[in-house]
């Protein structure tokens, strides 16, 4: 880049240079038309001492005043420009970065979902089953409890029947006893009963 | 309190032993039998009848009122026996006269060789049955035996003899009771 720069001033010096002589020595400029054959094209010493020390001269203001002030200005500009591009590096790679973290996170964020779902999902299958588990448990339950209270209720109805039948038969029993007989029969019923009757020592 | 409970048994063998003396020596055993008798309907009419047994023990009415009254209540029950209540209903009250009347029985057994036996039947009992069960009651529980004989309509049939705390029940009601049971639980 600073060879360039000084190349580039270089050539814009020699410009200057030509132009100054130009300017300051008008007359030496169009002398060679009074010239002929090849000294025509050779440099007339009158003319060309002067130029150059006007060149010489020029070089040297330019060198010391010129091309440092221009010099800095291009290293200013250049840094300026390394530090732009730095920065549009540091941002890009920033950027990559960041988007690397935004897809890491995005790719967490999708498998937590699916995480989030699978376990809803699970969730839900375990609760369903607990409720079928539930459901069928109780239908089970109620179904032995009224299997228990049918049965119940026969052998109550059964009881109950067996003994509406045995009173029945001790009421029948009774009235024949009670009315049926006479004192006669009374009597012998009770010695009869007296004498199978058990032990007072026994009783 | 063991010393309360033979003061008690000893209060109440007291009034046993000379009611019974007193009755023996006046009637006899027919005396006996019939002081036996209304004790056993009394210990009945106070176990359904509160106030009198109430009344007999209130520690608010003076004790020689308490056995005024007793003695009025019970005046057509025999001299002796309204005696001894009215001095029981003096003394504390009436609550005592099952005791008494158990004790009563024992000296019937123990000092008249007497055995009482409450026969409860359908029909009256004849001589040949009246024999039969003397001879029996004679036979296992020994000394003269005296027939006390109840009529009970309500039964159907059979009889129930009772000695003491020993009681044989051979009625109709409780053998169909007996069958009625068995056929509830078997059938």
């Amino acid at each position: 880049m600073n060879k360039r720069a000084k190349n580039a001033c270089a050539r814009i010096c020699s410009v200057l240079a030509a132009a100054s002589a130009f300017v300051a020595f008008p007359a030496l400029a169009f002398a060679n038309e009074e010239k002929e054959g090849i000294a025509v094209i050779l440099p007339d010493m009158n003319e060309f001492i002067p130029m150059l020390i006007a060149f010489i001269v020029l070089w040297i203001v330019l060198a010391k005043f010129g091309w440092p002030a221009f010099d800095k200005m291009i290293q200013n500009r250049s840094d300026a420009i390394q530090a732009d591009l730095q920065k549009a590096e540091d941002a890009r790679v920033e950027g990559e970065r960041t988007l690397a973290e935004y897809r890491q996170e995005l790719d967490q964020a999708k498998m937590q979902a699916a995480q989030i779902i699978a376990d809803a999902k699970q969730t839900g299958e375990t609760a369903r089953a607990d409720i079928t588990a539930k459901a069928q448990q109780e239908a089970a339950e109620m179904i032995e409890k009224a299997r228990t209270a049918i049965e119940t209720e026969k052998k109550a109805a059964a009881a109950q029947l067996q003994g509406s039948v045995a009173d029945a038969s001790v009421e029948v029993v009774a009235k024949l006893f009670g009315s049926g007989l006479t004192d006669d029969e009374h009597r012998a019923l009770i010695e009869r009963y007296v004498n199978e009757a058990g032990s007072f020592n026994a009783s | 309190m063991p010393a309360n409970r033979y003061h008690a048994k000893a209060e109440v063998d007291i009034y046993a032993k000379t009611l019974l003396e007193q009755l023996n020596a006046k009637g006899g055993i027919d005396a006996v039998m019939e002081a036996r008798s209304q004790m056993e309907q009394i210990v009945a009419y106070n176990r359904s009848h509160i106030e009198l047994n109430r009344a007999a023990s209130d520690a608010t009415m003076a004790p020689e009122k308490r056995a005024s009254l007793v003695k009025g209540v019970f005046s057509n029950t025999s001299e002796e026996l309204s005696s001894v209540l009215g001095v029981m209903a003096q003394r504390g009250g009436l609550d005592i006269l099952p005791r008494v009347l158990a004790a009563y029985n024992d000296l019937i057994k123990n000092q008249l060789g007497v055995t009482v036996v409450d026969v409860v039947t359908r029909v009256p009992l004849d001589d040949h049955l009246r024999d039969l069960i003397k001879n029996k009651a004679k036979n296992e529980l020994g000394g003269d035996v005296v027939l006390r004989e109840q009529i009970d309509t309500n039964m159907l049939g059979g009889i129930i003899m009772s000695a003491g705390s020993r009681r044989i029940d051979a009625s109709m009601n409780t053998m169909l009771e007996g069958v009625r049971t068995t056929l509830k639980k078997t059938s």
